[in-house]
Parts: C-alpha cells; structure tokens; sequence
C-alpha cells in the first residue's frame, strides 16, 4: 500500500485477538512506519484501548504477532520502553503527587529523562506546579501524562485518547506538538481518539475498529478517495443498490450511503455523489455494510 | 536489583507524605514514652509495640490500595522494567518497613529504658528479643498477602486481603506465646532461644521466598 519496503515500521501488528467473557478483539493487523501518526477510531468499547494495552504487554494476546520499534518479544519491547512515550486514558498517578513529585519518581527510570525539557513543557502546557494531581481538572492530567511521555524522548508516541478534556486551543497545540515531533521522520504517534475533526487534520494512517472487528485500515486520503457519499430519492434505490451501499440511511426525502468510487459507474444523474469526511466514514461504516 | 531498588522507592513515593511510615512510628514512640509515665508503666511498651505491628501492616497494603485507586499498575507498564522487577520492589518495600520497624522498636525500648532504668528491669532483655516477632510476623504476612494482591489487586478483593492478615496475626501471635513459653526467661538471646529463633527464621525464610517466586508467576500473567 502506502508503506515500501524502504520505510521503517515503528509498529507492525499482525493478527491480533483477545478474548474475554463479555468482549473478544477479532485478528487486528496494522502498521506504523516510521515519520507517521496513525489514528484509531471507533465507538466505546470498539476494543481501542484493548489493543494499545496489548502493545503495551499490559494483557498477553491470545493470537497474533506485534512487533514495536522491531521488537517482537515482550522482554524485547520492554528493554525498549525508554524509547517509547506513553499517554492512557486512565488517571495514572498518587492523588497526592505534585509536578515536582512525577518528575522525581520517573526520571531514575528513564536514562533519557530531560529535566529541563520536562519543565519547559510544564510551561508551555500551563499546567499548575503546586495542585495535587488530583486536584486537576481531567485536561491538565492528560497534559501532565504527556509532558512525561515527551520528556524522556521517546521515538514513539502511544497516546489514548489524547485530546479528552482539553480545550480547543490546547487541543491545537497539542497536535501542532504531535506534527512537530514527527517531522524528522524519525519519530511516529499512534493516537485513539473519538475527535475525527482531530484525526483530518494530523493523521496519515487510519484504523478503524468496531465491536471488537477492524472495519478498515489504510492511508486516511486513500480511504476518503475510495468512497463516496451518495444521495437521492428513495426511487432511485434499486435492490443493485441497496446492496452496495454502506451505511444506508433512509428517511421521507431520500437516502444516502456510502459507495465504493469504483461502483459508481453506470449511476443514475439524478443521485447526488459527494466527497466524504472521516466523520461520514466513520458513521456509514459504523451502521455496517447494508444497514 | 537496580530496578528493584527504583520499585521500592516508588512504593514509597506511591504512599502519601502525610502517611509516611516515619512519621507513624513518630507519633506511635511519643505516644509509647508518655504512656510509660503513666500508670501503665512498663505495659506502656506492649501497647506501643501492638501499634507499630498495627500500623506496618496497614502501611504494608497502602502501595496496593494507591494502585487500586489510581492506575498504577498501568504506571508499572510504562516503565522499561520488567514485572518481576515490579514484584522484587513490592518485597524489598515489605522488608525494608519490617526492619525499620525493628529498629523503631528497639529504639523506643531503649529510650525508655534510658529515661526509666527501673522500669523494666530484667525484662528489658526479654522485651529486645520479643521485638523480634514483630517484623517476623509483618513478612509473614506479607508472605500470604502479597501474591493475593498481585494476583487480583487489592480493589477486587479486599476481603482476600484482609483475611489472611487477620489469620496470620493470629497464627503468628500464637506461635510467639508458644515459644515464649518453650523459652522461658532466659530470652531469645539465650542458647535455647536462639535455637528456636534460628528455626523460625528458616521457616520465614522459605515461607518469604515461596511467596515471592508465586506472586512473580501471578503477577507475570495477570492482565492489568
């Protein structure tokens, strides 16, 4: 696809399956060359961060192969975690700890840990030296986790859901950061988020998973080039087309789906064909192929 | 052993500055030396003692209980350690309070001992040794406790927890009086103390390192 065989993958996933009493993650494939973020969309419970935990060796995968920063045994991956930053969508720290106390605690860990770099992005992200973490508001957490995950320089960014809480101007910052750290094309950023509006504008890569299933995985201008968005009176709706479009949303004035570009030959005039955002995407493939 | 040693001070970041285990034992031997001026006299050291063997082991779960309420385990994951490493660092935590309890201990009994010489008498030989049960009894609690925890964590069972720490202290506190008597006066220091002693701490020994190399089995294929 996008990916030559030159290119550097800073994740390779291959195959991945989880399962649990109430909730299985069905052969997950993926991967992230170096130079790219990639963004991972789906609803609650789609089996988002079930997947980066299983990155993270944090839950051991029933099936499948995962390869970080070219390590492909847990021991491997671990040894490899100082050059890996990590944001969770959980609140990861003691109540009581302050700036200064995070900074103390972790930087024994890492032998890259930038005292100064970590400070300067306190500054920049405006977040409080003196309130206890559990005193800040959800977004300054999640600025706080990523001033950690940055301040020891990884080469790879694992963040969940990164932009939750934040106002849109630090949302802009924050993905200006991400476009910036990538931009050696050395470095790479896996993000899950439920913002697409985030997604269009910073990511290259897409994987979109749903129920615990991978409904798509490619180059996010690729994806948006092989659908368009289709609209018209419900007269138009022949049984060919029913069955080819995603995501059919019928209603007293018409309808409209989604349609592979390569499907649209022959279509009446009267249907309208519209290029489509990652939102549309999004919700088409999230009613199922023939809704 | 380095990373062990980064886990273990992380534990102790983990707990609360105002719950710091120095302070406890502060508060507990200022509230054990103004008892011995009272009329409980030289039971004042027995009350201290239960509260410092009280207070360590309620200290021992504070690392667990933090990381319940906040993703600590997940914290562990990102770190470029291993998770025996993270086990190592829980144990070197539980043996580092079991010997600053020991040395609080004993410390408390000396100051007392040095601001009222007749207080204890012969007995203050006696109190030395029965300290000893003290830290004895934390590890081996710990021993039951902690691979409960690194198995199921403290917030999906805290009764789990808490009950082998009930049945321990009983256990152990039992075993102590049995052996007390078995000694008699001439003290743990004696031949015969020793002795027993010696065999108590094999038991312990093997018991702890059990402990340790199961919770490292639990603890390595738990899903956190």
């Amino acid at each position: 696809m996008m990916v030559t065989g030159e290119e550097e993958n800073l994740i390779v996933v291959d195959g991945l399956a989880k399962q649990y009493k109430e909730f299985t993650l069905h052969g997950i494939h993926f991967h992230l060359p170096a130079g790219y973020i990639m963004g991972m969309i789906g609803p609650n419970g789609a089996g988002k961060t079930t997947t980066i935990k299983a990155l993270l060796d944090m839950i051991r995968p029933d099936a499948g192969t995962i390869s970080l920063l070219g390590a492909a045994t847990a021991a491997d991956r671990i040894a490899l975690r100082d050059s890996l930053g990590v944001q969770l969508d959980t609140t990861l720290y003691p109540d009581y700890w302050r700036v200064k106390q995070v900074a103390k605690s972790l930087r024994s860990f890492f032998p890259q840990w930038d005292d100064a770099y970590f400070d300067q992005l306190c500054t920049d992200m405006e977040i409080p030296l003196k309130t206890k973490y559990k005193s800040m508001s959800r977004g300054t957490q999640v600025k706080l986790q990523l001033a950690a995950a940055l301040a020891h320089h990884p080469r790879l960014l694992i963040l969940d859901e990164p932009t939750a809480g934040l106002d849109p101007l630090a949302r802009d910052e924050l993905l200006t950061r991400l476009q910036d750290f990538i931009a050696d094309g050395q470095h790479s950023v896996l993000l899950s988020t439920h913002l697409t509006g985030d997604l269009e504008r910073i990511a290259d890569f897409l994987l979109y998973i749903r129920g615990g299933r991978q409904q798509f995985f490619g180059h996010v201008d690729d994806l948006l080039g092989q659908y368009v968005l289709i609209k018209g009176g419900l007269a138009d709706l022949t049984p060919a087309l029913r069955a080819a479009l995603i995501g059919l949303r019928t209603h007293s004035e018409g309808l409209s789906g989604l349609l592979a570009v390569d499907q649209t030959v022959g279509l009446p005039d009267t249907l309208l064909q519209e290029s489509i955002t990652l939102e549309e995407l999004m919700i088409y493939f999230g009613r199922g192929p023939h809704a | 052993m380095r990373n062990a040693y980064k886990m273990m001070m992380l534990d102790m970041h983990a707990v609360s500055a105002r719950n710091n285990v120095v302070y406890i034992y502060l508060a507990i031997d200022l509230i054990t030396i103004g008892l011995a001026y009272s009329p409980m006299r030289e039971d004042a050291f027995l009350i201290g003692f239960g509260g410092m063997i009280g207070g360590s082991g309620a200290y021992l779960i504070t690392p667990f209980i933090s990381s319940a309420q906040r993703s600590l385990d997940a914290l562990y994951a990102m770190l470029p350690i291993r998770r025996r490493d993270v086990v190592h660092g829980h144990y070197l935590f539980a043996l580092t309070v079991g010997l600053l309890m020991l040395g609080n201990t004993w410390l408390t009994l000396m100051v007392i001992h040095l601001l009222r010489p007749a207080l204890f008498g012969s007995d203050f030989q006696i109190l030395l040794s029965i300290s000893l049960v003290g830290p004895y009894m934390l590890l081996m609690m710990t021993a039951v406790q902690y691979p409960i925890l690194m198995r199921v964590s403290y917030e999906k069972a805290p009764y789990a927890v808490f009950l082998p720490f009930i049945v321990t202290g009983l256990f152990v506190g039992y075993l102590g009086g049995i052996s007390s008597q078995f000694v008699g006066t001439a003290g743990f220091l004696s031949r015969r103390g020793l002795r027993i002693g010696g065999i108590a701490l094999a038991v312990g020994a093997v018991l702890f390192i059990g402990s340790l190399w199961l919770a490292r089995r639990l603890y390595e294929y738990r899903d956190l």
